[in-house]
């Protein structure tokens, strides 16, 4: 048995050493448990989401003994203005994420490559509002806001989600420009580039795979904003789908359909979720490179 | 090349000042009036880059600021007339740049 | 012809701001044509392009804010004279090549590049951060009165919130999940940090799925735990119960919430603490390992007397993010407690929301006393950071 299966796996370096893999048993356990429970969560919810409200009521929800019912998408979609929260999320992520990079590389980049007054305290002041707490900032900015009325809400809550990932991405990427050679500039200075268009063409194409990571994780805070929402998005309209599930879950007391809710609640997860399960490797990279060693 | 995109930018300014006009709303009709001007400024000096790129700044400038005011009707007009803009100068860009690759080749 | 451009786009900016300060007041609608007044003037004097492509920016924002009919006509034609302004410079540069400097180049291209995320920080960081430190102080009407409407009251906004039962339960609170939940938080991400860096198999696999409640929204994965796993009816925990016969419990009772929004939270958070744990010990040199391998030690011995000593760098950054992470609570509170505040749950930060958004008519919005909660709970934050500063050197591996 052992021989065969010895065999099998040439292709793998290591082979099976039962022994080795016993003395891990309790970790494998451990994991196992831990994980089984996030996948029956999951699963629960997923199967809930195709269910009606009385059978899910009698915890019956894997038998689908009324076939599935696609119609809670429906209603969470239509009835319940998930598609509204939904949408606005996908503009304040998608806009917030593009103007910040617009605003970040550059700053970064002439951060990591001049010296001039105040370089060094604006890296440092950088570093300091990435961990400023939100709840610092959030009562003069909703003392600005008041005053700017007829300005439209969508617009202001995207520019305070770009301003509030704004050093974060900067001090991201300053790292990744720090490692790029000067010979490209003094290259294309030759070529008769002037400096900024040098950046553009150059040196921001260069840096992609970091603008891809903190564009990720950009677009992860900003879909998942919540308390910033609540404050300055929280009308029926503009809010996103944070607060859109809070309110839908809110108003279950008075509706009564648990299946359009979990519908909404897949419907919310799911657009981080599939990111997730493409990008990962990407994502735990971020985590564990940048951004975190301040 | 350049022509079309010239075709496209007046076009589409020209009609998002007519539908300025239903209902009448005046900072509208001035942003439109504006594209307008700039669309025929980029055809009269076709060399310029930075009014080709201010233009369609313009147009994107105009959809952001005026979102909030407009029918829901009245913001898919708008969007699909700004992006046309927007197209239109690209395709002008573009067009000198082909015009001036081509007069070098026949030098 | 630049100069009458330049005065051009100088000057309708400016009168367009007396007509409408003159007929509307001044308001911060008038911002952007004195921005374009000065940047004309500067465009004017440097005669560059870029500066007058930024004047001719802000006079077209001046044609949406300015909002009389003939102000918003003059903005329309300043935004007119910045474009030939724009076109002469342009020429101008073209002509004169030998008054280009390369420096000044690059001495634009830092401004304009830099310029964005200096106002981003002033915007949103600087201004209000000192706001806040000053509205701690003052009595104010409402969140967004003048300056001139505040009354000095010193420290008795401290004194009031520090008399509040609801702030004291909050504090009790925030210091239990940050003592308790962070000791299983931390044990839990350093335990599987151990076993998935001990050669486990899928160890890619098992890692991303534990981080991954981090990705999801929070507020979805509340739901999941609210709806489903502590559902008094078919949830997941008194499902169990019932399959070994026990009673059910009634999860989200008062006296059980704090711990089933504790428990739920910790699901959630141990991934990336998880992670760092992970890279911290993965930064640990392989040959100390197999030295003790050689020597004998057993996979147990080796995590108690290699990785956890050496892991302290990485544990004051846990420690510390751990600390901002609990500070700043509110979601779950939030998920916990949808409608009411209820007292079994409540965090600083939720009262500081209550105290500046409050939902019941009854009850006055106090800035000033939210002020306070946000300023202590800033001076904590701060308080613990020095305080592990000077506790755990960071005199092992460099990470």
């Amino acid at each position: 048995m052992r021989l065969t299966k010895k065999e099998k796996l040439p292709r793998v370096h290591q082979k099976i050493n039962w022994r080795k893999e016993a003395t891990m048993l309790p970790g494998y356990i451990i994991i196992f448990i831990w994980l089984a429970f996030t996948v029956a969560m999951l699963a629960w919810i997923l199967a809930a989401s195709f269910s009606t409200t009385p059978e899910i009521m009698q915890g019956q929800v894997f038998k689908f003994e009324t076939g599935i019912h696609l119609e809670n998408y429906a209603i969470a979609w239509s009835q319940q203005n998930v598609a509204r929260y939904f949408g606005n999320s996908l503009l304040y992520s998608i806009v917030g994420c593009v103007v910040t990079i617009l605003i970040s590389a550059p700053a970064s980049y002439v951060l990591s490559r001049h010296k001039f007054i105040c370089s060094k305290l604006l890296k440092n002041s950088l570093i300091i509002a990435m961990s400023v707490p939100a709840v610092m900032i959030v009562l003069p900015i909703y003392a600005i806001t008041a005053s700017w009325r007829n300005a439209p809400d969508r617009l202001i809550f995207t520019l305070l989600m770009i301003f509030f990932r704004v050093p974060y991405t900067t001090v991201f990427l300053l790292n990744f420009f720090q490692t790029l050679s000067k010979s490209y500039e003094e290259a294309a200075a030759i070529d008769g580039c002037s400096p900024a268009g040098t950046f553009w063409r150059i040196m921001f194409p260069l840096v992609q795979p970091a603008l891809v990571t903190v564009t990720i994780f950009n677009f992860l805070g900003i879909w998942n904003e919540f308390f910033m929402a609540l404050i300055f998005a929280n009308s029926q309209e503009i809010a996103p789908v944070g607060v859109g599930l809070l309110q839908i879950v809110n108003s279950m007391r008075y509706t009564g359909q648990y299946g359009a809710m979990f519908a909404a609640v897949i419907i919310v997860f799911l657009p981080t979720f599939l990111l997730y399960i493409f990008l990962s490797e990407k994502i735990i990279a971020g985590v564990t490179g940048g951004g975190v060693k301040g | 090349m350049g022509l079309a995109g010239f075709i496209t930018a007046l076009a589409a300014s020209a009609l998002s000042l007519v539908i300025s006009f239903i209902p009448v709303q005046f900072t509208n009709i001035l942003l439109s009036l504006f594209l307008v001007f700039l669309s025929i400024m980029c055809r009269v000096i076709p060399t310029r880059t930075s009014l080709k790129a201010c233009l369609a700044a313009c147009a994107v400038l105009t959809f952001i600021f005026r979102f909030s005011y407009m029918t829901l009707i009245g913001k898919l007009l708008y969007a699909v007339l700004m992006i046309a803009v927007v197209v239109g100068a690209v395709l002008m860009h573009m067009g000198t740049n082909q015009y001036i690759v081509k007069g070098g080749e026949k030098e | 012809m630049i100069t009458i451009f330049g005065i051009l786009s100088i000057a309708l900016p400016l009168l367009a701001l007396v007509l409408q300060c003159v007929f509307a007041g001044f308001s911060i609608l008038c911002i952007p044509s004195i921005a374009a007044a000065i940047f004309a003037a500067v465009a004017f004097w440097k005669k560059g392009p870029v500066l007058s492509a930024v004047t001719f920016f802000l006079s077209f924002i001046q044609i949406c804010t300015l909002n009389i009919q003939l102000t918003a006509i003059l903005g329309l034609l300043s935004t007119i004279a910045a474009v030939f302004l724009m076109l002469e410079c342009e020429r101008f540069q073209e002509a004169h090549p030998e008054l280009i400097d390369p420096k000044a180049a690059t001495k634009h291209m830092i401004i304009g590049f830099i310029m964005p995320c200096v106002i981003a920080l002033l915007v949103m960081y600087a201004y209000p951060v000192i706001r806040t430190f000053f509205m701690s102080f003052f009595n104010m009407p409402n969140i967004s009165a003048p300056i001139s409407q505040w009354e000095f009251v010193g420290l008795g906004k401290y004194m009031k919130i520090f008399q509040s039962q609801a702030f004291i339960r909050s504090l009790q609170n925030m210091l239990m999940i940050w003592v308790i939940g962070g000791i299983i938080t931390l044990a839990f991400a350093l335990l599987f940090a151990v076993i998935l860096t001990s050669g486990i198999r899928g160890k890619k696999f098992f890692r991303a799925a534990i981080y991954m409640p981090n990705v999801i929204s929070a507020v979805a994965l509340a739901t999941m735990w609210i709806q489903y796993i502590f559902n008094q009816q078919y949830g997941m925990l008194n499902s169990l119960i019932k399959f070994f016969n026990g009673t059910p419990i009634n999860w989200l009772a008062t006296d059980m919430k704090f711990w089933a929004m504790l428990a739920s939270f910790i699901f959630g958070a141990v991934g990336y603490y998880m992670l760092i744990f992970i890279s911290g010990i993965e930064k640990i040199p392989a040959d100390l390992y197999e030295a003790a391998t050689i020597d004998g030690a057993s996979k147990a011995q080796q995590a108690f007397k290699i990785t956890f000593p050496l892991l302290k760098g990485v544990t004051k950054t846990n420690l510390t993010f751990w600390t901002i992470n609990t500070a700043t609570f509110y979601l779950w509170s939030k998920m916990f407690s949808p409608v009411d505040t209820e007292a079994s749950v409540i965090v600083p930060v939720m009262y500081l929301y209550d105290t500046a958004f409050p939902s019941k008519g009854s009850q006055q919005a106090d800035a000033g006393a939210a002020a306070a909660v946000g300023i202590v709970l800033a001076i904590i934050i701060l308080a613990v950071y020095l305080i592990m500063n000077k506790l755990i050197k960071d005199d092992d591996i460099e990470l």
